[in-house]
């Protein structure tokens, strides 16, 4: 019998920060990817943070020993392009006869343009998240507050605050909260932005001083010292209180959930988008993915070719089914395993 | 155009990985004031937005 001739494998390097469930789902997926490709194998190379992989990244591109592919963020790609190091996207996309204009179309223009520096799109989305509330629909039921829907305005939240924040046990002292802040810069640029205001202008002088800015934080400081409805925490103690019952309403990603599942979580809980005032806009978070410069044209190729397959609607679908992470097609809204897992888990509608 | 141009024109988008630790820090400052000295948001806010004003200038060193 004649043997069957398999293709040399080229083999691409893949660097990343994921762990733990997400990790997990990442090495299915690449798995899955390399099952299927027979000339190309990815192989992956977890690193214990984003900061430890930032460092390694730098201190690769220093030794000129760059992985084929890394998972990245704005910031260092600002850094990448200066160096030089990376491969421009367009160039491979545009020589790819099996990615279309109307692919590109599909991505969520917001993705399109933070992946796009000088008009050269040099990473694309990878892992996307935004943040969400959760909240504890037992909590909002016993309070008399309808468990089903949750406060849009910035004004109604402050009232389901003050609803939500009690002392149950007759002590003098407050047991149950409305919610609990975490400052941070995320928190506070969408509360910015949804009051009309940005964090620079258009010559990179910051402006987060603006009445807007005022306005935002003047939102966060009336409910903690006016209506004592809500107490700043560090860390994981908010999301940790909110499992504990102790909170009723907890603002972090979308993610934060594939995280919650890890434990069980002992009372009906629901999802929704964050309340917005003048406007309901938010910034996006998660990293983006890039190809560095290897000077082998095949190993940049197949690179690509990963990206193109991880980011197809069938695929993004899944990533965002399983992790939460938000899809980066359009058209995966759409497909059936997005529409099949909303219509199981119809709490899910309000973050994917 | 500049890298730290393109990190910090990305804030308004997305924000950016390496300006977080820095805006966190400023705003926690701002809170800090805020609890411990009563300053009101207003002053909070401005100082907040000249502490980033300078970690950007340092920046673009």
């Amino acid at each position: 019998m004649e043997k069957r001739q398999h293709p040399e494998k080229t083999k691409v390097t893949f660097w990343h920060g994921l762990s733990g469930p997400l990790g997990d789902t990442l090495n299915e997926m690449i798995a899955e990817f390399n099952k299927t490709h027979d000339d190309i194998e990815v192989v992956t190379i977890p690193i214990s943070s984003y900061t430890a992989l930032s460092q390694k990244l730098m201190a690769s591109i220093q030794a000129k020993k760059q992985p084929d592919i890394a998972q990245v963020f704005e910031s260092w790609t600002a850094k990448y392009i200066e160096a030089g190091v990376l491969c421009a996207l367009d160039s491979l996309f545009n020589e790819d006869p099996n990615f279309t204009v109307e692919d590109l179309e599909d991505i969520y223009p917001v993705f399109r343009e933070s992946n796009t520096f000088d008009g050269t799109m040099y990473s694309f989305p990878f892992n996307k998240s935004v943040r969400a509330y959760f909240y504890n629909k037992d909590e909002f039921y016993r309070n008399g507050l309808d468990p089903n829907y949750f406060p849009t305005t910035w004004d109604e939240f402050r009232h389901y605050n003050r609803i939500l924040t009690r002392d149950t046990n007759g002590d003098g002292k407050i047991d149950r909260w409305g919610t609990n802040l975490n400052i941070n810069e995320w928190q506070f640029i969408n509360l910015l932005h949804q009051a009309g205001g940005r964090i620079i202008d258009d010559n990179g002088n910051p402006i987060l001083n603006s009445d807007a800015g005022v306005e935002a934080l003047q939102f966060l400081v009336d409910m903690l010292y006016k209506d004592k409805s809500a107490y700043l925490v560090r860390g994981y103690e908010g999301q940790n209180d909110f499992m504990a019952g102790i909170v009723a309403m907890y603002e972090g990603s979308s993610v934060s959930i594939t995280h919650m599942r890890q434990e069980p979580i002992n009372f009906n809980i629901g999802f929704a988008p964050l309340p917005t005032h003048k406007t309901n806009q938010s910034a996006v978070s998660g990293a983006n993915i890039v190809v560095f410069k290897s000077g082998d044209r095949k190993r940049e190729r197949a690179a690509w070719e990963f990206i193109k397959w991880f980011t197809a609607a069938e695929q993004t679908a899944y990533w965002s089914v399983k992790t939460n992470y938000m899809p980066v097609r359009r058209s995966a809204m759409q497909s059936d395993v997005i529409q099949n897992f909303l219509a199981k888990y119809p709490i899910y509608q309000g973050i994917l | 155009m500049s890298s730290w141009k393109l990190l910090f024109m990305s804030l308004n988008r997305q924000h950016g990985f390496k300006a977080r630790p820095a805006l966190k820090g400023f705003l926690e400052e701002a809170m800090d004031g805020i609890e411990r000295s009563r300053i009101s948001p207003r002053e909070a806010v401005d100082r907040a937005a000249k502490k980033f004003a300078e970690y950007i200038e340092a920046e673009k060193k």
